[in-house]
This record gives C-alpha cells, structure tokens and sequence, in this order.
C-alpha cells in the first residue's frame, strides 16, 4: 500500500516530531505553559548547521553538537530573562503564553533578518535551501536508505533510551521527576528546584536545535518552518497527554506517521486532495484528540475501546 | 545560645499575613509543641521557617547563621527536616525512589547506612518498597514520610501531625520514637499536634498559637497548670 | 495639506479596524481571561465572507456571467466591473457594505461558536494551543480551496463608496467605519459597566465561586468568545473592503500578536486600555511606514525588526508595568474579588 519511500519519509518526519515533542513536553511539566518559541529553536539549529557549511564547510551532522549547545544556551537565556522573572512576579499562565508568543516573534523576525543579511556576506541564498546533497545513502537491495534517516533513527532511539536511564536511574533524574511533581517538597529535601528548571529548559532546546537539522535534510527550510513545526509538536504533545515524556514519544510518532501516510493516501485518486493540505491532518488531529481523548492518549482506556469493539 | 531562634515573624501567602509576630526558641535536644486550633497558623509557621511561604518582618537564625532568606534547599543542607502535613510524599514515585530523594543531600554509602537505621526504626516500610506511593494507604503513606524525616537524621525536626491518618498503636510508636530521636541523637523537633495532650506528654515546652500569635509559651507543665488555657485549648477540666 | 488630511484620512481607516480588533481581545481576555491566541481567524472569517461573496453574487448585476468564466482566474476583472456597476448605484452599494459587514460579523459569531466548542471548558494553556491551530487550519484551507478566496490568487473586493471619488471618497470610507468602530467601542464600554460586565470579572477572578453563584460559567465564555469573535468578524469585512482584495497569507498569526500588544499596552480590563493601545501601536507603525520611505537602504527588511522591537516592548511591559498604561481601576478589582469570595 506504501511504497518504501513513504516509510522512509514518515520515520524521518516522525523522528523530528518526536524529538521536538519530548522537549516542549520537558519545559511544559516544568511551568505549565506551552514554549510557542519551541519552533523556531529547532530552526536555530538549521541555521546554525547551514551558515557552518556555507562559510567553514562543516558536515551538517558534525554542528549537531554546536546546534544542541547553541539551542540549549538559547532556550536557558530565554527562561531567565523572561519566563523565571515574570513567574517569580507572579504572573498567570496566559501572560506567560503571551511572553512566550513574544519570545516566538522575536526569534522568528530575527531569523528573517539574518536570512536577509547574510546572502549579501555570502552571496549564498538563505532562504529555501536543503542539506540533501550533503546527505549519504545506502543502497539495500532496490531501494536506497538516505543518511538522514539512519542517523535521525540512532539519534533519537538514543535520546530516548538514555533519557530514560537518566530519569529513572540517576538521583538528578528522579529529582527532576519529583520536582516535576512537586516542586516545593523536592526542595525541602535538598533539591534545588532551580537548577532542575535550567537543565530541563537546556535538554529542551538543545534537542529542538539538535534534531531541526534533520527537516533540512528532508524540506527546504526558511525563517518560518518553525512556526509549522511547532503546531504538530502542539498536536503530539496534546496527544501524549503533556505530562510525561513517553507520551511525547507516542504522540510524535501518531502524529509523524499520520501526516505522511495520511497526505499520501489523501492526495491519490480517488481523493487527489492536493498535497498542499498536508499540515492540515496534524491540525485536526489536535482537534479530535481535545473532543475525545483531551488527556492525552495514554488516557484512552484500551480495554473499554475493544470491550466495545467486542460488543459491536 | 538556642539552636533555632526565631523572632517576631510575621509572615503568610501573598498580601495575606497570617502569622503576627511570633518569636520562639529551641535547643539542642528538646521537643517543642505547637499547639492550637485548626487554621491558627502552625502549618505556615513551620513553612515560614522552612522558606515556602512570603516573611514580611522578622528574623530567623539557625547555629547563630541568620538563614531569613535562604532558600528551602539549602536550608535542607544546613542540617533542617521538614515532615509537612499534606502532600509529603511524591505519589507518583515508587517508595524506594521516594527514599532516595529523602537522602538527596548525602553521599552513597551515608544514604546506606542511614537508610538501613530508618527501615529498622519503620521496619514496615520495606513491605511497599516497589510501590507507587499513590497505591498506598493514608497510614502507610504516613509511615514512609516519617521514614523519610528519619532517614536525614537531621540537627533539626519540624514534624507536622506526623501521626495523623495513623491507628492508635502506631501513633503511639511514633511518638515514643520522637522522644527516642531527641534522647538517643540529641535532636530538637518542633512537633505540631492535633492530640495535645499526647503532645504535651513528650514535649519539654509549648507554643499555643491562636490566630497567628503565641498566646504561651513555656515549660509544657506550665501550660497544664494555666487552668484557663488548659480549659479553653485542651479540653481539660 | 491635502496629504496630511489623506494621512489622516488613512490613518484613521486603519485605526477604525484595529480598535475594533483591540476592543474584542479586550472583552475577550481582559474582562473574562479567555486567552484568545487564535484572533486573526475570527478577523479573516469576516474578510473571507466579503471575498468570497461580493464579487459573485454581484457580478450578474453588472452584466457578467458567471458560468462562462473562471471567477477566479478572472476575478480582478469581474471586481473592477462590479465597481463600476455599484458607481452607479449608491442606494445599493451601501446596501450591500452594510449587510456584507454584519454578514461578516455572523460568520465571525458562529466561528467562535465552532472554535468554542471543543475548547472553552479546558485549561488557558489548552484553550490558547486550540484556538492557534483553530486559526491555522482556516488559513491552510483558504489557501488551497478555490471556492472560497481563490486561493493563493486572491480575490478582489469591489468598492462600495466608488459612486464618489478622490478624496470624498475616502474620506466618506473612513467616516464609515470610524462611526461602526467607535459605536462597537462605546456599546461594548456600555456592557461591560453592566451587571453582566461584572459577571465576567468574576468569572475571570474566581470561576469556583461564579459558578457557586449559579452561573453557568462555560456559557457565559462561549457567549463572550461568540460577541467578540462578531467584532472582529465585522474587523474583517471592513478591512476587507478597504484593502480591496482578500488575500489568505495576509491573515498570518502576526496580526494576532499586534492586537496582543495592543490591549496589554493600553491596559487589559480597560475599555479605554484598548481604545489607547491600538492608537500608539498604530500610531509607531505609520510614523514607521512614512519614515521608511525616507531611510537609506537597509540590508534586510524593516518590518522585521519592528517585530523584534514589538516583542521585547511586550516582555517588559508584562515584566514591569503588566497592568498597561491605563490599568483597570483597583477599586473594582477588589470589589469584584470580595464578591466573588462570599
Ligand atoms: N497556601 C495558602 N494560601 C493562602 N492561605 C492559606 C494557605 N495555606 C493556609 N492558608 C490560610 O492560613 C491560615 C493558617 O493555616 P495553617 O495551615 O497554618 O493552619 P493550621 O494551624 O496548620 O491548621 P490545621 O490545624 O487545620 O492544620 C488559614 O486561615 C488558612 O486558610
Ligand atoms: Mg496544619
């Protein structure tokens, strides 16, 4: 039914949605507010990864680590100055949204001034361009198996695995856990809630910027792919239910998966819906997960929905 | 001088002050009770001194080091346990993670030793040790968080109703295992409690506080011998 | 002088829409907390009912068959004809300004409605993610289905006000919608001094205690996102008509954050908040548009970095003066409060 580049393309996007998911998930168990700039940092990491090439000839994988230490710099910068002072005044969760979507256009107007800025330093375009012809593949039997998704599948399994491990096996992991939970009690024991807050906010946008550079590979990217991204990162997260990290990854990869299969099967006859409605799938997912399962999908009670299935 | 030493603190939640100037002092190897009617303040008045609520004025010192305005954690390391009355435990860790997260502050073979001690004196403890704490009993989830206190052996204990939810024999031992804490560890505990007269059983002196000020304070004798406040905050006749 | 007054005129075109805009975010977050993130779907609900409808339904009037030729290939040509038409018929042309902006007013109404339904009972932070994506999807849609706006072509909108011409003409257009702004502004500023205002500031404050109070509270937001929604809907229309033709793109999420600066400078809670909000935004933006045309050069655009200088305002006002300029009186903050606690 698919053919082995749809599979291809619906991991790769997956693997991206995925990454983004588990980071706005990260920082919103941490204040209770969706980062609307969680987007755009992923597009920092392109960017960074693009201007390296362009003027030092650096691989696009070999900045992933400059990528994640840039994005998490960023997204702490941005927790300080903006998020920790306006919580520590008290502040609503709408007016921290409200900075939040300020952070956003911040970011994204001073990407569009960079993208204009520097075609003139460069005399290279900076808006539109892909990663693909830097990209690798290997060839298995018919089909060929482009770099980026084996690299994006190693990366992310292995964020995720030693996620886990640090959550669940480390001290600091299980205070951040706790914390999570319940800030003040963690700090009665010593935790200093504080520097849980910054490290989450770094692992959270060092991964966005990290794992941006794997949509250059797959898309041309411009100062606004963040802003796309960001809402099927909303829909995954929903979909995880926001509150813990494997949800994220559940989601991301429902909502991954989704809108590559879905968009391919939708725009072949008898539908031939033109592929141009391709974001509006994660979209109406958001919306249908908030009518009938707002919790998030590890809410749904599996056994009641077969139960029912049975009666039928 | 005193161990813990607080004076005149007016503290509460926001613009709302609920404490009005209260002033107390602990030593080393004392049991202080707090006493007094529900919603008077003893829960923020051991949340002021931990740094979880808003101090307008006042000043608070522990070892002869003004500690006002530091913040809870590191208040932790200074060598304070706080048992708070609700939401002490995280209900969605299991026990064990819950205990470690109590030992934060001490090295690996310290968190062994001391983990060792606290299961010996809560040897129930270990019957839900893979538990999630949301699995368990109000009373069980009360013995974990004593374990926990225990487990930090710490120079100061600030126990809220740790024998709330608790059936009468247990409540009981715990009590006896305060009294062993300051006797065997020469530890202070401030211990608020809704039985006062049990309280005041164990306790060398006594804060009755009402409305957010100290209406006594004094040897817990003392207080018993006070007919009119004995009468009106004791039940006794 | 007659390019003050057309600067003037303009500027007051402009200012029209947005107090419209200003003054239904108002209501909306200021007085009830819904943080409406999704406004610009409501405005392009009513700019789309103009696009979509004008030009079509008046096209036979001006002698074009429809069914001969692509509207929407052809729909800068069917505009101008239809123009020329309504030149000729006054009577009819502002006819068909006034029901098209209350039409655009209904579909903003019922598109809160729609945008309500799975939302208005969550969380603000779940309500606010909806109401963006809510936002999106309608621009995605437009842009890809003919039908509606032409797409990515656009459609003309014909101009009601070209019996007269020049300056009248523009003059008596700004006129027009200054008086349905400053009416939406005054009837609103009415409503919200009513029983019913203090309603919503209870709801707002307290939602336990408005709804112990025998409200039911998720109505009463469902009401207050469908009457804001109506404004910003009547917004659209008229920008609509004024701009002269509906173009998707132009309905991007930046116009929300505008109107976000607008209402939290001026003041949220604050009917005048609103109304001296979108004066200084609008007044920065034009000062910007004709200094523009005077500056050398820049390497990159300037709108940019307006933006830039948009959202570090916003983030200090909020860190430092997050009441705005003309904060909502305290005296009925506190009212409010106490009756909400009894
Ligand atoms: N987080 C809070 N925010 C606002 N007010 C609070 C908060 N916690 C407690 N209060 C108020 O402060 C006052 C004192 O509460 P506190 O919990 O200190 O009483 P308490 O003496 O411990 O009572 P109890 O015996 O019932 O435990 C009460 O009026 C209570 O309503
Ligand atoms: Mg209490």
């Amino acid at each position: 039914m698919f053919s082995i580049e749809v599979i291809i393309d619906a991991i790769t996007f997956s693997n991206l949605i995925i990454a983004l998911a588990i980071g706005l998930t990260l920082t919103y168990m941490t204040l209770k507010v969706p980062n609307f700039a969680h987007g755009d940092t992923a597009v920092i990491g392109i960017y960074t990864a693009y201007t390296l090439t362009i003027m030092l000839g650096i691989h696009p994988y070999a900045s992933m680590p400059i990528a994640f230490l840039l994005g998490g710099a960023l997204s702490i910068i941005t927790y300080i100055l903006v998020y920790r002072v306006i919580g520590q005044k008290g502040g609503s969760i709408t007016t921290l949204m409200i900075a939040s979507i300020a952070v956003e256009v911040i970011i994204r107007s001073s990407l569009h001034i960079y993208a204009d800025i520097m075609p003139k330093i460069t005399s290279t375009f900076f808006r539109g361009f892909t990663f693909s012809k830097y990209d690798f593949s290997i060839p298995i039997g018919e089909a060929t198996l482009p770099g980026v998704l084996i690299v994006s599948t190693l990366t992310i399994t292995g964020i995720v695995v030693s996620l886990y491990l640090f959550l669940t096996r480390t001290k600091f992991g299980t205070a951040m856990r706790a914390t999570i939970e319940n800030p003040s009690l963690a700090s009665t024991l010593g935790v200093d809630v504080e520097k849980v807050y910054l490290v989450s906010w770094f692992l959270a946008g060092g991964l966005a910027a990290l794992s941006g550079i794997f949509l250059a590979f797959q898309i041309p990217s411009d100062p606004e792919s963040g802003w796309g991204l960001l809402l099927r990162v909303f829909a995954a997260s929903v979909l995880g239910g926001l509150d813990n990290i494997f949800g994220a990854v559940l989601g991301g990869a429902v909502i991954g998966f989704s809108e590559i299969l879905g968009i391919y099967l939708l725009s072949k006859p008898p539908i031939g819906l033109s592929p141009a409605y391709r974001p509006a799938i994660p979209y109406l997912m958001f919306i249908l997960v908030l009518l009938f399962a707002p919790k998030g999908i590890t809410s749904i009670n599996l056994k009641k929905l077969l139960g029912g299935e049975e009666k039928k | 001088m005193p161990l813990l030493m607080v004076e005149n603190l007016k503290a509460g939640y926001g613009k709302l002050q609920i404490l009005h100037g209260v002033s107390l002092n602990i030593n080393k190897g004392e049991i202080l009770s707090v006493i007094g009617p529900n919603g008077s303040g003893k829960s923020t008045l051991l949340k002021s001194i931990f740094g979880l609520t808003t101090i307008f004025d006042g000043k608070i010192s522990f070892k002869g080091e003004d500690i006002t305005r530091k913040k809870p954690h590191e208040k932790a390391r200074m060598g304070i346990a706080y048992l708070p009355q609700t939401d002490n435990l995280f209900t969605k860790l299991k026990v064990k993670e819950n205990m470690l997260l109590a030992g934060y502050t001490l090295s690996e073979s310290e968190y062994q030793e001391r983990l060792k001690e606290a299961l010996e004196f809560l040897p129930q403890v270990k019957e839900f040790w893979e538990r999630k704490v949301w699995t368990l009993s109000g009373g069980e989830r009360q013995m974990v968080s004593i374990a926990m206190a225990v487990l930090r052996k710490p120079e100061l204990y600030m126990l809220d109703e740790p024998t709330a939810a608790l059936a009468p024999k247990i409540a009981r031992t715990i009590l006896e295992k305060i009294v062993q804490l300051r006797d065997t560890f020469g530890a202070a505990i401030i211990l608020v409690e809704q039985n006062a007269k049990a309280a005041l059983k164990i306790s060398d002196n006594t804060l009755l506080l009402v409305a957010g000020k100290s209406v006594f304070q004094g040897s817990s004798s003392e207080l018993l011998q006070n007919k009119e406040l004995a009468q009106m905050y004791l039940g006794v006749k | 002088m007659i390019d003050i007054l057309r600067i003037i005129v303009d500027f007051t075109a402009f200012y029209s829409i947005y107090l419209m805009l200003s003054v239904s975010l108002n209501l909306e977050y200021g007085y009830t907390g819904i943080p409406n993130f999704g406004k610009v779907m409501f405005f392009a609900g009513g700019a789309f009912t103009v696009g979509a409808i004008a030009g079509r339904m008046l096209a036979p009037l001006a002698g074009i068959d429809l069914s001969k030729l692509d509207y929407c290939m052809n729909n800068v040509y069917v505009g101008s004809l239809v123009s020329r038409y309504l030149a000729q018929h006054a009577g009819l042309a502002l006819a068909v300004f006034i029901a098209l902006v209350i039409a655009g007013s209904l579909v903003g109404a019922f598109l809160g409605w729609l945008a309500s339904y799975p939302s208005i009972r969550l969380r603000e932070d779940y309500l606010g993610m909806t109401l963006v994506v809510s936002g999106e999807l309608l621009r995605i849609v437009s842009l890809n289905y003919d039908p509606l706006v032409c797409g990515t072509f656009g459609a003309k909108t014909p101009n009601p006000f070209s019996f007269l011409s020049g300056f009248a003409m523009d003059f008596t257009r700004s006129a027009f919608m200054f008086t349905i702004a400053m009416l939406t502004w005054l009837i609103v500023g009415r409503l919200v001094k009513s029983p019913f205002g203090r309603l919503l500031k209870a709801i707002r404050e307290e939602e336990e205690a408005a709804e112990a109070l025998g409200k039911d509270v998720v109505k009463v937001r469902m009401k207050v996102l469908m009457l804001g929604s109506a404004i910003a809907g009547a917004a659209g229309a008229l920008y609509a008509f004024y701009i002269g033709i509906v173009h998707p793109s132009d309905y991007a999420p930046l116009r929300t954050f505008i109107v976000w600066v607008m209402v939290i400078i001026g003041g949220a809670g604050n009917n005048l908040g609103a109304a001296v909000g979108a004066l200084i935004y609008l007044f920065v933006d034009r000062t910007l548009a004709i200094a523009k045309t005077y500056m050398p050069v820049l390497p990159f655009d300037l709108n940019y970095l307006t933006y830039v200088f948009l959202g570090i305002i916003l983030i200090l006002v909020l860190i430092f003066k997050p009441e705005g300029l003309i904060p909502e009186s305290l005296e009925v903050r506190e009212e409010i409060r106490e009756e909400a606690s009894q």
